[in-house]
């Protein structure tokens, strides 16, 4: 089944100012440490989220980011 | 794309050595440490790091179905190889803006995520037509079909027309075939911030030729749903 508004969000992109993939990846640790101690990241470090929704792959690395800082955190 | 001196990035500014948590300045110790401690932290580094490739390759094996343990192994393997040589070689750029680990382990899941994609891609063309314009739901109503259907034609014309050849190859690949972004930079040879930045511009054309004939900001506003 086809999910319209996901498929144009992939076509149209976020529509606002975003980070490019480098500056995404140069701060993506400091993005995600924020969000593991549940500060508000995106106030921080505008422009991560709109990208983060526009580009898949960066997506996906800062996922699994999270994901490892946050079984490191119930770990320690 | 956004200028840098636009980021706020004041709450995140490199931290004095002395505001470092505790694991994060021993790594750095040992790391920069001229004798055996430096051998025995650059061993518990790559460790480290496989762990965080192996994390990546398990999330994404899916996308590898043919390949064994042995061979998603293989590939974590390499991406922390290649994930180490990169800490060692940037670590006295680390500037403390994250605990270190966070730090290290981002360059285990990008090598781990880029050699999964590559491999995922690698005996399969680039796409560069569409297999299917996905524009369309099943489950809409009348209404919504209609209006669906309307914008639909309205943007694959301005892809058509606004767009040059580059930007149109770049956004059906990316934007509607799902071909990740690294794999069409290598099939490329380019970069993948170019790619992206390819992508970005194509989008900002088709948000300002579907604006100009009516469509945007209404459906724009939808797309947050």
């Amino acid at each position: 089944m086809t999910d319209t508004p996901r498929a144009l969000r992939r076509i149209l992109g976020p529509g606002e100012q975003e980070l490019s993939c480098e500056e995404c990846f140069e701060l993506l640790d400091s993005y995600v440490d924020l969000e593991a101690a549940g500060v508000d990241a995106g106030q921080a470090m505008p422009g991560m989220w709109p990208h983060l929704l526009g580009c898949p792959a960066c997506a996906d690395e800062h996922d699994a980011l999270l994901e490892l800082v946050r079984d490191d955190e119930r770990s320690r | 794309m956004i200028e840098p001196a636009a980021l706020d990035i004041v709450s995140i500014e490199r931290a004095p050595a002395g505001l470092l948590d505790d694991e994060s300045l021993s790594w750095l110790e040992a790391l920069r440490d001229p004798g055996a401690r430096r051998d025995a932290a650059i061993r518990d580094l790559h460790a480290l790091l496989l762990r965080a490739a192996r994390f990546q390759v398990r999330r994404r094996r899916h996308l590898l179905p043919a390949c064994d343990g042995a061979e998603l192994d293989d590939l974590a393997e390499h991406a922390a190889d290649d994930a180490t040589m990169a800490v060692l070689k940037r670590v006295e750029s680390y500037e403390g803006r994250s605990r270190f680990t966070t730090w290290a382990y981002k360059f285990a899941i990008m090598h781990a995520a880029v050699a999964v994609r590559r491999a995922a891609w690698q005996h399969r063309e680039i796409p560069i037509e569409p297999a299917d314009w996905p524009f369309v739901s099943d489950n809409a109503g009348p209404a919504e079909l209609a209006e669906h259907r309307e914008l639909a034609t309205a943007l694959r014309s301005a892809i058509d027309t606004v767009l040059t050849r580059h930007q149109r190859t770049v956004l059906i690949a990316l934007a509607v075939n799902q071909v990740p972004v690294d794999v069409l930079a290598e099939r490329l040879s380019t970069s993948r911030g170019a790619v992206y930045k390819t992508l970005h511009d194509a989008r900002a054309k088709l948000r300002q030729e579907l604006a100009a004939v009516g469509f945007l900001p209404g459906i724009a506003e939808r797309l947050h749903d």
